[in-house]
């Protein structure tokens, strides 16, 4: 199956430079959230949440082929 | 309560919506915001809240004005370098609007002193720019019942929400816990875009304003990132987390403690860029 993912502000520095923080991936059947983050090789203590089509899932959450994930840190600027 | 006739004047491009109206007006002339920090989100708020015409403004900020704050906290200007940033933010907010009640708060909040300030407001903004700050507001607001506005900048992306505490998501729902140290960067660290915390901010003040007028539909459950280098706007539904650690079944905050602070910074400030953070940005690349 395939899915998009987009991660924000700081975790783009775990895509390759020129993505614009977005990449399609070719994911096995039943790949949940947290195993896609070990596969793009981000840490789970520098996300804060995630969501899936626009609302927030849990990690143990599965993907679904066509998904949008989105993943974003902990920031605190202001 | 009624406006006069300058009130009427003054306010009248937005008394004449009829979403808003006279009533909503006097409802904003009535109420108190406090505004934590008086940085990039701070300033921004606190300018549109003022001109909106709420009536008290409380502003929290323990810092000097320093050069590298100006590029976006824009109630300062280089005249005020030095001075502590609530009154010159202060002194900006009473030249704009002469009604609005400026009461200035020169310290760090802390777990101690907190409770007892934010209770004499309707609506509380989270300018901060640490995670101690912002759990500490999240739990004091939770405490003691009072709406509040969360949110963050840093480079290019922002986010805000607005909290009912104990009906809607809180921060801590979102985020049981502050990152550990040296794990996220701050502003002085990674840069802000000077815009970025003026669209945040100003979205702040509009949440506010909504709140206190009784119209419109808040930032609630639902969480708002903007990224300034696209140009876009993303909204995430959330849901309140049933383990919770404040106000969820797994209740292991029961009061309120200053939680570790960020590396360069003590609580309840906004956007100390001085030096030794910039040169600690330098040494950890």
């Amino acid at each position: 199956m395939k899915v998009k993912v987009k991660v924000y502000a700081t975790l783009r520095e775990y895509l390759p430079s020129g993505s614009a923080g977005t990449r399609s991936m070719e994911l096995g059947e039943g790949t949940s959230i947290r195993q896609l983050l070990g596969q793009l090789r981000v840490p789970e203590k520098e996300v804060a949440f995630v969501f899936v089509n626009s609302a927030q899932r849990k990690l143990d959450q599965a993907l679904d082929n066509g998904d949008e994930v989105g993943v974003f840190p902990p920031i605190a600027g202001g | 309560m009624s406006l006069t006739q300058q009130q009427a004047e003054r306010y009248s491009r937005q008394i004449i919506l009829k979403e808003f109206g006279v009533k909503a007006q006097e409802k904003l002339l009535a109420s108190k915001v406090l505004v934590v920090g008086a940085g990039g989100l701070g300033c921004s708020a606190a300018l549109y809240l003022a001109a909106a015409g709420v009536g008290t403004l409380g502003l929290v900020d323990a810092d000097e004005v320093d050069l590298a704050n100006l590029q976006r906290q824009v109630l300062h200007r280089t005249a005020d370098l030095g001075k502590a940033k609530v009154d010159s933010a202060a002194t900006t907010l009473r030249a704009i609007n002469p009604e609005v009640l400026v009461r200035t708060y020169r310290l760090h909040l802390a777990a101690a002193n907190i409770r007892q300030i934010i209770r004499d407001y309707d609506f509380v903004i989270d300018g901060t720019d640490t995670f101690g700050g912002k759990f500490l507001i999240n739990d004091a607001c939770f405490f003691e019942r009072i709406a509040f506005s969360h949110a963050s900048a840093l480079g290019f992306t922002g986010q805000i929400m607005t909290v009912l505490p104990g009906e809607s998501c809180c921060y801590r729902c979102l985020l049981a816990e502050p990152p550990a140290s040296g794990l996220t960067p701050t502003c002085s660290q990674a840069g802000i875009l000077g815009v970025l915390p003026g669209v945040i901010g100003v979205l702040q003040a509009a949440e506010a304003i909504k709140f206190l007028a009784k119209i419109g539909e808040l930032l609630t459950n639902r969480i708002l990132i903007y990224e300034a280098l696209p140009g876009s706007f993303r909204e995430v539904s959330l849901s309140r987390n049933p383990d919770c650690r404040l106000c969820g079944q797994n209740l292991t905050v029961t009061k309120l403690r200053d939680e570790v602070p960020d590396d360069c910074r003590g609580l309840g400030t906004a956007q100390k860029d001085n030096k030794s953070a910039r040169s600690k940005a330098g040494h950890e690349g």
